[in-house]
């Protein structure tokens, strides 16, 4: 038996609503029944991403937007606000069929324990969070700055930081993951420091990436097979662009 | 609620129907159990307003839990008439007791035959035992 089969898209960087458009429809093709497809993409500008249900009413946001220095959008998956500028930044999506669709704490571990194993080869002691101890409430804005089992931490200068974490979001069955490999501390003032601070260097981020989509792999035992998206999915991507990502209305809205 | 006497959806909904004094037929709407368990340590639920319209297999809802959102599904086409508006400021409710104080929305129901067509207890214990 061959192992089965997850498409695997790599896109440069691209525009902070055309990245989750795209991750959305990748999240209907899933729902719909196709394979898995893994999504590695990067940001054309440094970019905040605010968790599902999070205000966007926040002074440093605020602030760094009034300064064109962040682009904002809103994801479809929960957790606090990225500021994605210097990362990986992947997406899986899997159908409702798949065993892992429905045991989102061990996909969370089996996807970031890829990302361990990357790290400790390059000398990091990275691991897992399995439960972490009750943190401030309310949350911290930041996704980096709160811990949830599964995020991938290593000890800092000042402490343990966390170097990936990733959300979800399920539709009729079908599961779309996506998170992020901290590779460089962005520009956000009270951000914890990434990969690049840790070693005192910066890595070959595609190097970096190979090693990572090797071990996934081995983890998941599919076959990475690289594709594009289809035509309907572009079609699709380029619909919600419009609809929702773009939409001030969409970005904006008022939650908890 | 007794879970026995409750229809179910594949996305783990269940729907209970009566009918009132005035002869209207009201389905009160649920999470299972076993999603309630599946989603584990809720965190934030959005419910929608009385007087908006559901349609039977489309989201009604959301639900977030360890940063994963989940979509809310309709079992029955119908009007929102009450929402269990404890539950946006404690879900506890939710994770202690989905049958009963847990329960998530009433709809005023235009076609109750829509629910016969829904799973039994006993069909949906078996599509949960089979890991769906």
């Amino acid at each position: 038996m061959g192992r089965q089969p997850w498409r695997l898209i790599l896109h440069g960087p691209c525009g902070p609503a055309w990245n989750m458009a795209v991750d959305e429809a990748l999240l209907e093709s899933a729902a719909a029944g196709e394979r898995g497809t893994l999504r590695m993409y990067q940001w054309c500008r440094p970019t905040v991403s605010l968790g599902y249900f999070q205000s966007a009413r926040q002074p440093q946001l605020e602030s760094l937007r009034k300064q064109d220095r962040v682009a904002l959008v809103r994801r479809l998956t929960g957790g606090g606000a990225i500021v994605h500028h210097h990362e990986w930044t992947y997406s899986l999506t899997l159908p409702a069929g798949h065993p892992l669709a429905r045991q989102h704490q061990a996909l969370y571990a089996r996807v970031h324990q890829g990302w361990v194993e990357v790290l400790q080869e390059l000398g990091i002691a990275a691991r897992v969070v399995e439960q972490p101890p009750p943190g401030p409430e309310p949350e911290p804005f930041l996704c980096f700055l709160r811990r949830s089992p599964g995020d991938v931490v290593a000890p800092g200068p000042h402490g343990t930081v966390k170097l990936a974490g990733s959300a979800q979001r399920r539709r009729r069955g079908g599961l779309l993951q996506h998170g992020s490999l901290l590779l460089e501390k962005p520009a956000w003032p009270q951000h914890p420091v990434g990969l690049a601070e840790l070693l005192g260097r910066k890595v070959d981020t595609q190097t970096l990436l190979q090693d990572w989509l090797r071990r996934i792999e081995a983890l998941f035992e599919v076959q990475l097979v690289p594709g594009q998206l289809t035509a309907e999915e572009k079609k699709q991507a380029l619909r919600l662009m419009a609809a929702r990502y773009i939409q001030p209305q969409w970005t904006l809205r008022r939650n908890r | 609620m007794n879970p026995e006497q409750l229809r179910f959806t594949d996305t783990h909904e269940w729907v209970h129907l009566e009918t009132t004094a005035e002869g209207k037929t009201i389905a009160t709407v649920g999470l299972t159990d076993h999603a309630v368990e599946q989603l584990n340590d809720l965190v934030y639920i959005q419910l929608p307003e009385v007087g908006q319209q559901v349609r039977r297999g489309e989201s009604f809802g959301e639900v977030e839990s360890v940063k994963a959102v989940s979509d809310l599904y309709s079992p029955v086409d119908g009007e929102v008439v009450e929402v269990n508006q404890k539950l946006t400021e404690d879900l506890d409710p939710l994770s202690q007791d989905p049958y009963g104080a847990g329960w998530l929305i009433k709809v005023q129901v235009n076609d109750p035959s829509q629910v016969e067509q829904l799973m039994d207890h006993q069909a949906y214990q078996k599509m949960c035992e089979e890991g769906m």
